[in-house]
């Protein structure tokens, strides 16, 4: 019994070493679990905000979410008039990442995610004046939710300041006019603490 | 380094696909209507008259009225025709401004390869009118094609109305052939 305790216990320090081993080569960045990020590239050419929230609960795995608002009086405006049939207001974006990598500072990943987004769509409406029909255009307001899956690769700077590309698509569910496929694409800069 | 240039290069990528940040479906707004024998072609001797009267209200088939102008807010539509001359070898060929005599009474013209027959509306704003004669200068067999199709010019911030047609009168299946001696 008391062999079996000495070897328990040998067993014991080498597991706790191998872990401080082990903990001693990990990336200091992995001890930060929380990352703020705003996507530059749909503010720049789209006019639209981006901000996301990622929190890291194991090396490999993390858990976010993405708010994203048109931010263009413009487009807005030209809407009612442009050639396009579909305008989305917002999204919100939960998603789930796994890493690819197993490198904490440089890394490939995949997400999956869900938006739920919100906008405006037109149709033509006839009328009637009485005397005869006719028709214009009438824009709509739609609310949606889709699925899809990304691909990224981020890295980081100074073991705190991320950048993060993604690229994905997702596919909406339940509203007929709503955009049938809607893509994400950013560019995105941030902060991990 | 080579960090960078890759990241570079993946960023100059992702600026190529912003387009696809937005949504790409398009909107055409335009309606589709269809009224046959709205063109009218004649000839008389070696003059060809082309001619339409398209009722703002256009009756439609088991329906109300099509209001054209409350649905375009234009003026105007437009349709084409094409005037051909058969050459030495029997090979057809446009014929150019140059080589007929046009009188307008009503609308406008605009000559390329094809002839634009613009149609204007009416001081009442109840018709779309046009009214032209042409004449080849030269002697042959000459050939008037007329597109099926006449649309809307200019319908800003409103509906685009196509409407499909037929021409009547001399032509068969849009199509007069005639000879100047």
């Amino acid at each position: 019994m008391k062999k079996i305790s000495l070897l328990f216990c040998f067993f014991l320090a080498v597991g706790a070493f191998a872990q401080t081993s082990s903990d001693s080569i990990v990336s200091p960045i992995v001890a930060k679990k929380n990352e703020i990020k705003i996507d530059v590239l749909n503010l720049i050419s789209n006019g639209r905000v981006g901000i996301s929230y990622e929190r890291f609960l194991k090396h490999d795995f993390s858990v976010g979410v993405t708010g994203m608002f048109l931010n263009k009086a413009s487009k807005e405006d030209d809407f009612p008039t442009d050639d396009t049939r579909t305008l989305i207001d917002y999204q919100v974006i939960p998603y789930v990442r796994y890493a690819l990598s197993k490198s904490a500072a440089n890394l490939y990943y995949v997400e999956a995610f869900s938006s739920i987004n919100g906008g405006q769509y037109k149709e033509l409406t006839t009328l009637n004046n009485g005397a005869a029909d006719y028709v214009v255009t009438t824009v709509k307001d739609y609310n949606d939710v889709a699925i899809g899956a990304s691909i990224g690769y981020k890295f980081y700077i100074k073991e705190s300041f991320v950048v993060d590309l993604t690229l994905g698509m997702g596919k909406n569910l339940f509203h007929a006019d709503s955009p049938e496929t809607l893509s994400r694409i950013g560019i995105n800069v941030g902060y991990r603490f | 380094m080579k960090k960078y240039i890759q990241f570079f290069a993946i960023a100059i990528l992702f600026t190529l696909f912003t387009g696809c940040t937005e949504s790409d479906d398009e909107f055409f707004a335009s309606k589709v209507v269809t009224a046959n024998g709205l063109i009218a072609v004649n000839l008389s001797g070696n003059t060809v008259a082309v001619s339409t009267a398209i009722p703002r209200l256009l009756p439609q088939t088991g329906g109300n009225p099509f209001d054209l102008y409350l649905t375009t807010t234009s003026n105007q539509f437009f349709f084409n025709y094409t005037l051909e001359k058969k050459n030495a070898n029997n090979v057809w060929e446009l014929v150019a401004p140059s080589g007929y005599n046009v009188v307008t009474s009503s609308g406008s013209n605009q000559f390329g390869d094809y002839i634009a027959a613009i149609c204007q509306l009416d001081a009442l704003e109840t018709t779309y009118e046009y009214d032209t004669t042409i004449a080849p200068i030269a002697t042959g067999d000459y050939r008037l094609t007329v597109d099926n199709e006449v649309v809307s010019i200019d319908s800003k911030n409103a509906v685009t109305v196509i409407i499909k047609t037929t021409a009547v009168g001399d032509t068969t299946n849009n199509v007069l052939e005639f000879t100047v001696n």
